[in-house]
């Protein structure tokens, strides 16, 4: 075909836009943007989960195969990488698969101020609320108090140290922050023939995950800040957050004991450097235990130790849950609640402990309990943190928010803008986040 | 070579002297660039063969310690009875293999039948049609990401691999409809004619005239086809969400959003997923070097 | 074009009796007009249903809330242009606009000079042109997938080969995808990796299209090579580089699986393309009326751009 037959004349182009035009109208009154529900038909044999690849998922699995034994009702659980679940949640709900009955999440929704999730209420029975954290009970309300979840594993950072390493240079392990730089300091090694650079201190920085700004809430906390003010309203750029966060970019380009690509770590940069041994001390969370003791894939099998993170003028931490909610267009809501309570009987929860170093209730995870003991040595960090680790913020963008502060923190620990700015910043944007 | 014979003839040793230090420096600087192109690809593949702790050991090995299958083992899950395999990538590469395969042949038969159509026969909006089509090829995909997945959710095609194929095959005809009904026009049309009057129909002329004529065209749609299905991800990835539909660059990706990075699976995988890429380089390069430059030469 | 005779060899009206008998008579004269149809009607059918209908319905979706704040059980509601006049005014939009922008900018100049010069360099006969040519194309055809991957791992910071090989030279090895000032210049290395290979393609197609005889004359004429390049060889390149620059243009102002594996968007913003900020819209904060928007703007500032550029390359060439 000619060049020029590749040009449509004055007419044509209108009698094109006419079309579209038409269409557009049309469309308007599609009915595609109705919601439509249960496209995917019911079983009431078989109860879907959506979870994310991870040894928790096998206890899921493991308390699935007794689930069927009991009720003869199925499991069927879709696998999506860590990073994608709430995404993937997010976006199956609200374009109304109905696909999913349970889904054991951190918190994306939980504060959505809509009914995309079933009121758990009454699975709260007074034996359960006495033996969960407090902060994990208030982590399940939505914004009205309505319990929403139920948690299922308890999750927050702890201070991992190299024995070895602290021994070597005759340090004991940190309890403060000048007692953490100065450990730091001291094993802070440079790369030689037979090892690695070793650095002092493991941090997460990066703008990708949530999980950075999730753990330097807790610095914040320890330098006496906080992020939650009077009516809910965020207070992200007080004076003491701004001083926690100057710190953590001291470590790295004052101190130099932290490494500069800690502006590209989360958590599994952390635990593969730390067990890589090139770090003596990493803040990460209690999964890493076993971890770090499988010599499949560790350098520092029993050459480390676990403490409570160090305090600054105050002790800190913040505590994370995964919790199961049941989506609102399940179709198998009471199978469903069935199933929650067996996940959460001692079985299953001491199944969930052996597995992820953690689980939620208190009962379970006894240090006193020679098997909890020899399953997690460390356990009393844990249980001494929770004494005082403060709950998630109740925003209904939680998740955004997260990513916006761990953007603050990138831009600051890569020096692109100073530590008030950046949480400055931030501040604005999580409160514009907050009047959407 | 002529200007090698002709130099020769002034000063054999002298112009021999410096052809070979021309040429030397010719091929180092071709070698070169052979070898960026190349590196990261051989840093793959030799990486594919280490075990996940020595991918991070210090000081870095190049050539793997052991070489060790395992990796790959676990990319096409061959393993042991009652052994997962750490990644999605063995599901990954069936549906990949699936999904691309039927594409090809859907975009080739209809591809073959609108280009004969808008090549050869007249009808009224012919030429608007095809126009259309040619501009939607323009359209970036990502700008249908959002209401595909809302509509694939709605007729519950979403993560199968039906929609995937459907959806390959849209975004690959418009070229592949193009290509062939200029190829189709440069037949010339007295074979047509007189096969009319042997006796065909209209409709046999397709098959019995055009297509065994077209063979190099048809190859290069099919091998181009092939190809960008095979690495397509954008709507592998919003429109799949379970191993039972997602391909192969989509199981990769998800593995760096994995709780662990499994690197030392993740290069076995990555090399797995270019060994139909590098064969048809191999074996076919004529048709994919065609292809790609056709938009160019005769836009 | 001749009518076909032999569709045409029976008069067909006289006997035309009965309605079957018409409406055969009429299949028959239409016969080509039908045939065309049903050939062409299976491939509008996917391409409808898959492009334009999507089309449409995302216009649709553009104008409405449809986000969390939205029930699940009830209709989103219609809210106009709001979601155009909310991205608009947000940073995120300013800011992906630019990288966008100035990624296709710097990643052309790149391509276009090293692709120019690989031409200049490959424009003869020698020895192993065909596994040079193989190994040349080779990062065009991997998946890009597997590209991003490749390079963050060479570009790791915490094992990567590059950094190890840098530490080793006595260089302090700058944190290649941790600070943002080099987000970008990350991004136009590894596109130009890419894409290269392709433009010193096109070119050199275009180059061996110029006639032996235009160059030998000028030389002749005492036209030293600078200015033969200058003042041939560029001016009569210019159909190739115009649809060297439009292709490669397009294609990187759509970007997105490299920016995804590479980078995701990171350091900081600084290479949130658009197509990633609208995947972030979309698919991690589940606002999909404003992804919708967004789609449609990419839309037409692709067929802006692609218009002026089309424009520019006519006026400064005046091929078409």
């Amino acid at each position: 075909m000619p060049k020029k037959d590749f040009k449509l004349n004055r007419r044509e182009m209108l009698k094109l836009m006419g079309a579209g035009a038409t269409g557009a109208a049309l469309n308007s009154a599609a009915p595609f943007i109705r919601p439509q529900f249960n496209i995917v038909k019911s079983q009431s044999n078989v109860l879907r989960i959506l979870s994310h690849s991870s040894p928790q998922t096998e206890v899921y699995r493991r308390a699935g195969e007794a689930f069927e034994a009991l009720t003869g009702t199925r499991i069927e659980i879709t696998e999506c990488p860590f990073n994608e679940l709430q995404p993937k949640m997010m976006t199956e709900l609200l374009a109304g698969t109905g696909k999913y009955d349970v889904i054991p999440i951190t918190n994306a929704m939980l504060y959505a101020a809509t009914n995309y999730l079933e009121n758990l209420e009454d699975m709260y029975t007074d034996e359960l609320m006495a033996d969960l954290p407090p902060a994990a009970v208030e982590h399940c309300r939505g914004l009205e108090g309505e319990l929403k979840a139920v948690p299922t594993l308890s999750s927050l950072p702890a201070n991992f140290y190299r024995t070895d390493l602290l021994e070597e240079a005759g340090m004991e392990p940190p309890t403060t922050w000048e007692e953490f730089v100065e450990v730091a300091r001291a094993c802070t090694l440079d790369a030689s023939s037979s090892h690695p650079k070793i650095w002092g201190a493991l941090i997460e920085g990066s703008a990708k995950a949530v999980q950075p700004a999730v753990k330097l809430v807790g610095w914040f906390y320890q330098a006496g800040g906080g992020i939650v003010g009077p009516d809910n309203m965020p207070t992200i750029d007080l004076d003491e957050n701004v001083e926690a966060l100057q710190f953590i970019v001291d470590l790295i380009h004052t101190h130099k004991v932290a490494p500069p690509e800690t502006a590209e770590m989360i958590y599994e940069d952390v635990h593969n450097m730390f067990i890589q041994g090139r770090g003596a001390t990493a803040i990460n969370w209690q999964y890493m235990v076993g971890m770090a003791n499988d010599p499949e894939q560790s350098l520092v099998v029993d050459k480390f130790a676990a403490a409570p993170v160090p305090e600054g003028v105050a002790k800190g931490v913040n505590i994370d849950h995964w919790v199961m909610v049941i989506p609102s267009d399940s179709a198998n809501k009471d199978a469903a609640r069935e199933y929650i309570n067996l996940a959460l009987s001692d079985e299953h929860q001491l199944d969930m402990f052996r597995t992820e170093g953690l689980c939620a209730r208190m009962s379970v995870m006894d240090p006193e309990n020679p098997e909890v003991y020899e399953i997690n040595p460390f356990i009393g960090a844990w249980v001494e943190e929770m004494k005082w680790a403060t709950p998630q913020p109740k925003w209904k963008n939680l998740n955004e928010a997260w990513l916006r502060l761990s953007f603050a923190m990138n831009s600051a620990v890569t020096q692109s803008s100073s530590p008030a700015d950046a949480l400055e910043r931030a501040q604005e944007e999580i409160m514009a986040l907050m009047e959407d | 070579m002529t200007a090698t014979t002709r130099t020769s003839q002034a000063n054999p040793v002298l112009a021999a002297l410096g052809l070979v230090i021309r040429n030397a420096g010719f091929y180092l600087l071709l070698c070169t660039i052979a070898f960026i192109d190349l590196f990261p690809f051989i840093w793959i593949l030799l990486s594919s063969f280490k075990t996940q702790l020595e991918i991070f050991r210090w000081p870095p090995t190049f050539f793997p310690e052991n070489f060790v299958w395992d990796n790959y083992a676990d990319a096409l899950a061959l393993l042991p009875a009652g052994q997962q395999p750490v990644s999605d990538i063995p599901y990954g590469l069936t549906n990949s293999v699936v999904i691309s395969l039927i594409s090809t042949v859907l975009i080739l038969v209809l591809g073959a039948l609108a280009g004969y159509a808008f090549g050869r026969l007249r009808f009224p909006g012919r030429r608007v049609l095809l126009i259309s089509l040619m501009m939607l090829r323009m359209l970036p995909g990502i700008v249908l990401s959002v209401p595909l997945f809302i509509l694939a959710t709605r007729v519950n095609l979403f993560d199968t691999r039906a929609v995937l194929v459907i959806t390959y095959t849209a975004f690959n005809l418009p070229f592949a409809v193009w290509l062939l009904s200029v190829f189709f026009q440069e037949i010339p049309r007295e074979l047509e004619d007189a096969a009319l009057v042997d006796g065909c129909t209209r409709a046999s002329v397709l098959p019995r005239i055009y297509l065994p004529l077209s063979l190099p065209a048809l190859a290069t749609i099919a091998i181009l086809s092939f190809l960008a299905t095979w690495n397509e991800f954008l709507f592998a990835v919003t429109l799949t969400s379970s191993k039972t539909a997602k391909t192969t660059p989509v199981a990769l990706a998800s593995m760096q959003a994995a709780f662990q990075t499994r690197w030392a699976v993740m290069t076995a995988g990555a090399v797995l997923a270019s060994v139909p890429v590098l064969l048809l380089l191999f074996f076919a390069q004529r048709y994919i070097v065609r292809g790609l430059t056709f938009g160019a030469v005769k836009g | 074009m001749s009518p076909n005779m032999s569709l045409q060899s029976k008069p067909a009206s006289q006997r035309a009796s009965t309605p079957w008998d018409a409406w055969r008579d009429w299949v028959r004269s239409h016969s080509e007009m039908l045939l065309g149809y049903s050939f062409v009607a299976p491939a509008l059918l996917v391409v409808g249903a898959v492009m334009v209908y999507p089309i449409l319905f995302n216009l649709n979706i553009a104008t409405r809330k449809w986000d969390w704040s939205t029930p699940f059980d009830a209709p989103k509601p219609f809210v106009g242009m709001a979601n155009f006049a909310d991205l608009i005014a947000s940073d995120r939009f300013v800011n992906s606009l630019k990288v966008s922008l100035l990624l296709v900018l710097f990643a052309l100049l790149v391509e276009y000079i090293l692709g120019l010069g690989l031409a200049l360099i490959l424009n003869r006969q020698f020895r192993g042109r065909r596994i040079f040519r193989t190994i040349f194309i080779l990062p065009m055809v991997l998946a890009p997938i597997i590209v991003g991957i490749q390079w963050r791992y060479l570009l790791s910071g915490n094992f990567g080969i590059i950094n190890y090989v840098m530490f080793q030279l006595g260089v302090d090895p700058p944190a290649f995808l941790s600070d943002p000032k080099y987000g970008l210049p990350i991004l136009v290395l590894v596109d130009s990796w890419m894409y290269v290979p392709f433009v010193s393609l096109i070119l050199l197609a275009g180059l061996q299209q110029i006639p032996q005889e235009v160059q030998e004359a000028a030389e002749v004429d005492g036209a030293g090579s600078l200015a033969r390049f200058w003042n041939i060889t560029l001016p009569l390149l210019g159909s190739s580089t115009a649809i060297v620059l439009l292709l490669r243009g397009t294609e990187i102002f759509r970007t997105f699986d490299v920016v995804y594996v590479l980078t995701g968007g990171g350091p900081g913003r600084s290479t949130e393309v658009l197509g990633i900020l609208l995947y972030r819209i979309a698919f991690g904060e589940g606002n999909f009326g404003m992804a919708a928007a967004l789609a449609v703007i990419i839309s037409i500032l692709g067929m802006v751009i692609g218009g002026l550029f089309l424009r520019f390359i006519r006026t400064e060439t005046r091929l078409f």
